[in-house]
């Protein structure tokens, strides 16, 4: 990888750490960017993650890992700013633009995202894809926000449960 | 798209009874901004309902999304109607059983009466057994007791200790106006404050109840005796408007001086400021503008052409003394009608409007009064209710559904 403009490294060149995901695949990122998450961030302070040994993710698959990594590396730079109190209006421009096409895919990857965000603790990853879903379900009623995210349909035990408590809540979809 | 097998990973949400599937669920949920949207995502499937009907969680939402105004307690409940925004949530106070605002689960409720209300709570001020609701029980009141509608909760405060209470003399009372107040910023739970305001001839004194501490105590202010004679104003004091509530101050305005008595609620301190012009004689209202700063509307009308306007300025910084007024906007008002502040609650102004020709004091059989609601973020005047009863001594009354609150007292 070519050397960052804006890393935290001697000699400009920035400290990298090796993430290992669930499928054995090895990613070489700047530790900057895996700092974003809190899990990892203690880990890759006390120095670990570099030359050969590498941080095991078990719970994160490579798909999963690569895009979250995309996200990590296009926020680092910002973050390092102290959440970039002094960007430009066009930086923050180009990162919500960046955020909206991030969002834009399929569920399935939407939902490991949730996942693997909460998992590595990465907070602004976490909002992101909370307020994705968040959008998918507005507006819909709870058939609709089943189908929405692929829950089959109740057992006739559920139904009457949630027939009970629809009582409380008939007001919201008259 | 094609999709020959469903995608797996939506098993996490639904597989995962875990803390983390949980952790996952709220976050999302915070971001749902209507309560209507919380309400259907509730009834998706149990495992939803049981993480957003959590005490904690909603206490969380509501924190992130102010409640909204759902209706105007008169007489009544008047209810938000369609096509407000506020009323599919005002929907859910249909039922008669939906929330007591007559308070009857009080005991002896014929001898309470309505004070304030704030955070879906009602204070109610109550008179003696066997005395009647005269002008001299408003001098001191000794009865105060902290009431839920929707639970039916309440909370008889404890009388004000004699040692506290030594700091007035009952004979220089000028006025005496309880109130509720916000719990102090580390105590957003269950807990609220009641504010006993004794404005003497010569001197504030302020009685604070914290339900997290169980107790009074007072804070009196010296500095008033030369905030009201400074300017000249008449030496038997100055008279308060009605109260208002803005970025956790309470403010009123000192008729006849120009100026506006601001208690910061964080420090209970008392500070005054200049106003850019006499509202003598004038309804106001003071509200939140952005950014923390403060707002007064004033009803202006203008005789010789028969209309009404919302005059609006912003003060724009409250750390200046003078001249920090910035005039904002004129509003036209609807010509039919003319207009009554009722108060602001839930991110809105509400005016009511009498039709011309009628008086809110005298009016006749079935007349029909509207109620605007103005948004104060946007400057929007939209129609929030009718009815045919006048809005006389009422409440805002801005809160969550009962489904959606949990208990707070």
């Amino acid at each position: 990888m070519a050397a960052p403009e804006s890393g935290d490294g001697n000699n400009g060149a920035a400290r990298m750490v090796t993430l290992i995901s669930s499928d054995n695949t090895r990613f070489e990122v700047e530790a900057a960017a895996a700092s974003l998450s809190q899990t990892l961030q203690l880990t890759i302070l006390d120095g670990g993650g570099g030359g050969g040994d590498g941080i095991p993710l078990p719970n994160v698959d490579s798909a999963t890992l690569s895009k979250v990594l995309e996200y990590c590396i296009k926020h680092a730079p910002a973050a390092a700013n102290g959440g970039a109190p002094n960007a430009t209006a066009v930086d923050r421009a180009e990162l919500e633009r960046f955020d909206n096409e991030f969002v834009n895919i399929d569920q399935s990857v939407l939902y490991s995202l949730i996942m693997a965000a909460h998992n590595l603790e990465i907070e602004g990853l976490q909002s992101l894809v909370a307020k994705k879903v968040a959008d998918m379900i507005k507006g819909k009623s709870p058939m609709e926000i089943r189908r929405t995210l692929g829950f089959p349909d109740p057992t006739p035990e559920e139904q009457a449960e949630m027939n009970a408590h629809m009582l409380e809540y008939g007001w919201a979809y008259e | 798209m094609d999709s020959p097998a469903p995608p797996t990973p939506r098993r996490l949400l639904l597989r995962s009874r875990s803390d983390l599937a949980d952790d996952v669920l709220r976050e999302i949920f915070l971001h749902l901004d209507s309560p209507a949207d919380l309400a259907r995502a509730s009834t998706t499937c149990t495992h939803f309902h049981r993480v957003i009907a959590d005490h904690d969680f909603l206490r969380h939402y509501h924190a992130l999304h102010p409640p909204p105004l759902l209706g105007i307690l008169a007489n009544v409940f008047i209810p938000a109607q369609p096509p407000h925004p506020s009323a599919v949530a005002a929907r859910a106070f249909k039922h008669a059983d939906d929330a007591d605002f007559s308070f009857s689960f009080i005991p002896f409720p014929h001898r309470w009466r309505r004070r304030d209300s704030r955070d879906g709570r009602f204070l109610l001020s109550g008179v003696p057994v066997g005395r009647g609701h005269n002008r001299g029980d408003l001098v001191w009141i000794t009865d105060l007791a902290v009431c839920e509608p929707l639970h039916r909760r309440y909370h008889l405060l404890p009388a004000i200790p004699v040692d506290l209470a030594a700091a007035v003399h009952l004979p220089d009372i000028v006025d005496f106006e309880p109130f509720l107040a916000p719990a102090a910023e580390d105590h957003m739970d269950t807990s609220f404050r009641v504010i006993c305001l004794a404005q003497c001839t010569t001197k504030l004194v302020l009685f604070v109840f914290s339900s997290s501490e169980g107790r009074w105590h007072s804070v009196t202010f010296e500095g008033w005796s030369a905030l009201i004679t400074g300017s000249g104003g008449p030496a038997s004091g100055s008279k308060l408007s009605q109260r208002y509530y803005a970025h956790r101050c309470f403010c009123w305005l000192m008729q006849g001086m120009n100026k506006l008595l601001v208690l910061n609620t964080c420090g209970m301190n008392f500070s005054s400021v200049e106003l850019p012009q006499d509202y003598m004689g004038r309804e106001i209202a003071i509200v939140e503008a952005g950014d923390g700063k403060l707002g007064i509307f004033s009803l202006c009308s203008d005789i010789a052409h028969d209309t009404v306007h919302l005059s609006y300025v912003i003060l724009r910084d409250c750390t200046e003394i003078t001249n920090q007024w910035h005039f904002e906007e004129v509003l036209p008002l609807p010509l039919q009608h003319h207009f009554d502040i009722v108060g602001v609650a839930g991110g809105y102004l509400v005016l009511q409007g009498v039709p011309k020709g009628m008086s809110l004091i005298n009016l006749p059989q079935n007349p029909n009064i509207v109620c605007f609601s103005l948004d104060l973020r946007t400057l929007q005047l939209e129609w929030l209710c009718q009815t045919s009863r006048s809005i006389l001594y009422a409440e805002l009354y801005a809160g969550h559904p009962p489904a959606l609150s949990p208990p707070n007292i």
